[in-house]
């Protein structure tokens, strides 16, 4: 299979799964299920992981505008921005990916393998709007959700690292924060983890569907589903940066 | 006795899989395990080269007793007993040469050559002797690949040759070639085998002794004849597809 | 509690064992030059990608920020600091945990439920020193120099990138990089590199051998192998910024 089909079946797999969620196809109860092991499984690694790259981020930050101009006063501004249009997204999407879009492509890979979807298909029932409609919509959410609770552990982690290490106070650091961060950012944000959130399901479904057969097959459309899902993040990533980049210039 | 299991027990978490398994295999013997699945036949084979070790009970090789034997320990053993498994379990990134010299890394390149032709011959693949080194695993069929794992267990000749399950998964007809080929190797050769199956047709065939597991314990013992006539539950229950 | 000490400890063990391993590297030294270039040449259109998109969106949001600022000039010397500091050694890093870490933990984890491993112990081989430490040093050598590689691309990515979305001189920006960029922040590049590499290795072989579970453990292990080597890259780079901060300021005069 070569890039373009790969695209294009991962494509029809997301077209899919939204008609089958905008015609009401899809079991509510299945999705909040979904939003709920979504949720649940990552909300540990992304806020411990959000959280250690905000206080990084702001020690790095003090270092270097020390280094050009030797005043920090507004580095929490822009660390945070850094983090907010950037980094929680990514991370959260990434993070997601390896949990769920991993679990996604082994246990598609593994129904393959015991023809459990060719078995639901001769009961008119299709996989994509069966398993991959509810995760899409979790996955969204979640993302944008984690992203969003993630940053708030990560204001706070870094605000207690720039107090106590870096010789700020309270008052400058918050000040800072609302000075450079605006509506704009946290939107930019939103945007993103909902697009990459979508995604992580339909690759990782792409992946599991056309699965070899046995331990070698699963172990490969697993690993092709992080992969994929990786290098589609961060591409994806670059182009929405890129635009809203000319855009704001 | 060249093998002797006395009273071992073991259990995987809260799973009892050998509940008092007892049993003794004779030097020279064909020795057949049948039971159905999950009854610990392959957990019993797997116990004799350590790749388990007891809860309970006492193993007998050869006049040792290696229940609490270490990991060094075994590595004689391992010379003396060894097992082909169910899988073939090949290295498929390997050369079949390279997979088949495994064991017999410490010989020099002639022996290797003279051991492997003669094996090749034994178990039926000489036709694969040219391309040793070119050809990798996953190109063999599946019947092929079990014989080349019979054949990289017999290079180092060990004195006892465990089976697990060799023909599950076969087609009758190269099933009864397995057999066969299983019974003159112990022959031919002069080996102890121990064979863990579930295939009762063949086993009456080919075994001297057969014993037949459930539960984790030995309920029923005897050459096939014996076998044949005996008035244990599941030993008619796996009679009965044979008419 | 207890349970994830023993965890550890089992974890410290095993790096332990294919640490002091190396010289076994030279025994097998067919399989690990095998294992080295197989996994060089399948990674590295993933460190293309990942250096030059990090580098690139690295340089557009420092662009903007330094923008409001009127800071423009410096921006090759800052954005290139920052990112072979903290952004593009954890990205890159996140890439190569995928490609590298996952393939190796699937491939020793098929091994592991195909019975390979405990037939080569059967036939007298310790299956560690022949399956795992070769591929072990394989993937963490090539992640370090993999790793190296992708931040040089990165500068090139974000050079590439502000030239073209905002006309930023290149001359200008290359200038900038030679000024900013210490021989500490080069230090702490690459000495992330390693230990990114060290732990990618070790936790695609771990996960790979204790596979267990038939063909579902094989999804299993690939999914922890991901998701540990995410958070340990994040937290090591944590502690390693730490550590070097804390030896530099030692000998500070700020």
């Amino acid at each position: 299979m070569n890039v373009f089909q790969r695209c294009a079946d991962t494509l029809r797999i997301l077209f899919k799964s939204i008609s089958a969620l905008l015609s009401g196809r899809t079991s509510s109860k299945e999705i909040w299920k979904q939003l709920y092991e979504f949720g649940n499984s990552s909300i540990g690694i992304v806020v411990l992981c959000v959280t250690f790259m905000g206080i990084i981020l702001i020690s790095e930050y003090s270092y270097h505008m020390k280094l050009v101009i030797g005043n920090d006063s507004m580095i929490p501004g822009f660390a945070m921005i850094l983090l907010i249009r950037e980094l929680a997204p990514i991370v959260g999407a990434l993070l997601i990916t390896s949990k769920m879009g991993a679990s996604i492509a082994a246990e598609l890979a593994a129904m393959k393998n015991t023809e459990q979807i060719d078995a639901y298909r001769l009961l008119g029932l299709d996989i994509v709007e069966l398993y991959v409609a509810p995760r899409t919509v979790a996955s969204a959410l979640s993302a944008w959700a984690l992203s969003t609770i993630s940053l708030a552990f990560a204001i706070m982690g870094a605000w207690i690292a720039a107090v106590v290490f870096l010789n700020f106070s309270t008052g400058p650091f918050f000040q800072s924060l609302f000075v450079f961060v605006s509506g704009k950012d946290l939107l930019l944000m939103s945007l993103k983890a909902i697009i990459f959130g979508s995604c992580i399901p339909a690759i990782s479904a792409h992946y599991g569907l056309n699965a070899s057969f046995g331990a070698e097959g699963v172990g490969h459309a697993t690993t092709d589903a992080v992969v994929g899902n990786s290098i589609t993040i961060i591409v994806m990533d670059f182009v929405i940066t890129y635009l809203y980049a000319v855009a704001t210039t | 006795m060249m093998i002797h299991f006395d009273d071992v027990y073991k259990r995987f978490g809260l799973k009892r899989v050998l509940n008092g398994l007892t049993f003794s295999v004779a030097k020279g013997e064909i020795f057949f395990i049948l039971g159905r699945s999950g009854t610990g036949k392959s957990v019993s084979l797997k116990h004799m080269v350590g790749l388990l070790s007891p809860d309970q009970g006492k193993i007998w090789i050869d006049d040792e007793e290696i229940s609490s034997y270490s990991e060094e320990d075994f590595v004689h053993i391992r010379k003396k007993c060894g097992l082909v498994f169910q899988l073939p379990a090949l290295v498929d990134s390997r050369s079949l040469y390279e997979n088949l010299v495994m064991g017999i890394r410490h010989l020099s390149t002639d022996e290797k050559k003279k051991r492997i032709s003669t094996t090749l011959h034994a178990v039926g693949l000489q036709s694969l002797e040219p391309v040793l080194f070119e050809r990798f695993p996953p190109s063999l069929s599946y019947g092929e690949q079990k014989r080349l794992a019979l054949a990289r267990t017999l290079l180092p000749d060990p004195e006892i040759l465990l089976y697990d399950e060799p023909t599950t998964g076969l087609d009758p007809v190269t099933a009864k070639h397995i057999h066969e080929l299983i019974r003159s190797i112990s022959k031919d050769f002069g080996k102890t085998s121990i064979v863990v199956s579930h295939d009762m047709r063949n086993a009456l065939a080919t075994a001297d002794r057969l014993a037949v597991l459930d539960a984790g314990r030995v309920v029923d013992q005897g050459t096939p004849e014996e076998i044949r006539n005996s008035r244990v539950v599941m030993t008619m229950a796996f009679l009965e597809d044979l008419v | 509690m207890k349970q994830r000490l023993q965890h550890l400890n089992e974890h410290l063990n095993f790096f332990w064992n294919l640490f002091i391993r190396l010289p076994q590297v030279f025994v097998e030294r067919e399989e690990f030059l095998r294992q080295f270039a197989d996994v060089g040449i399948r990674s590295l259109s993933t460190t293309v990608t990942a250096g030059i998109f990090t580098g690139a969106i690295m340089a557009l949001q420092f662009h903007l920020q330094l923008k409001d600022f009127g800071a423009e000039s410096v921006l090759g010397g800052l954005n290139t600091s920052g990112t072979i500091r903290e952004v593009g050694p954890i990205l890159i890093a996140f890439m190569l945990a995928g490609k590298v870490g996952a393939f190796t933990s699937a491939e020793l984890g098929t091994m592991k439920v195909t019975d390979q491993i405990q037939a080569v112990r059967c036939l007298g081989i310790d299956p560690i020193s022949f399956f795992v430490v070769p591929r072990f040093w394989a993937v963490a050598l090539n992640s370090i120099l993999l790793l190296v590689f992708g931040l040089v691309i990165s500068v090139i990515g974000g050079l590439l990138a502000v030239w073209v979305s905002a006309g930023i001189n290149p001359d200008q920006y290359l200038l900038m990089i030679a000024r900013f960029t210490s021989t500490e922040s080069l230090a702490l590049a690459i000495s992330k590199s390693v230990i990114f590499g060290l732990l990618m290795g070790h936790i695609c072989c771990a996960n790979g051998y204790w596979t267990e579970g038939g063909t579902q453990g094989v999804g299993l292990a690939v999914k922890k192998t991901a998701v540990q080597s995410m958070v340990s890259i994040v937290l090591a780079d944590f502690f390693v910024s730490w550590i070097v901060e804390l030896v530099v300021r030692s000998g500070d005069f700020r």
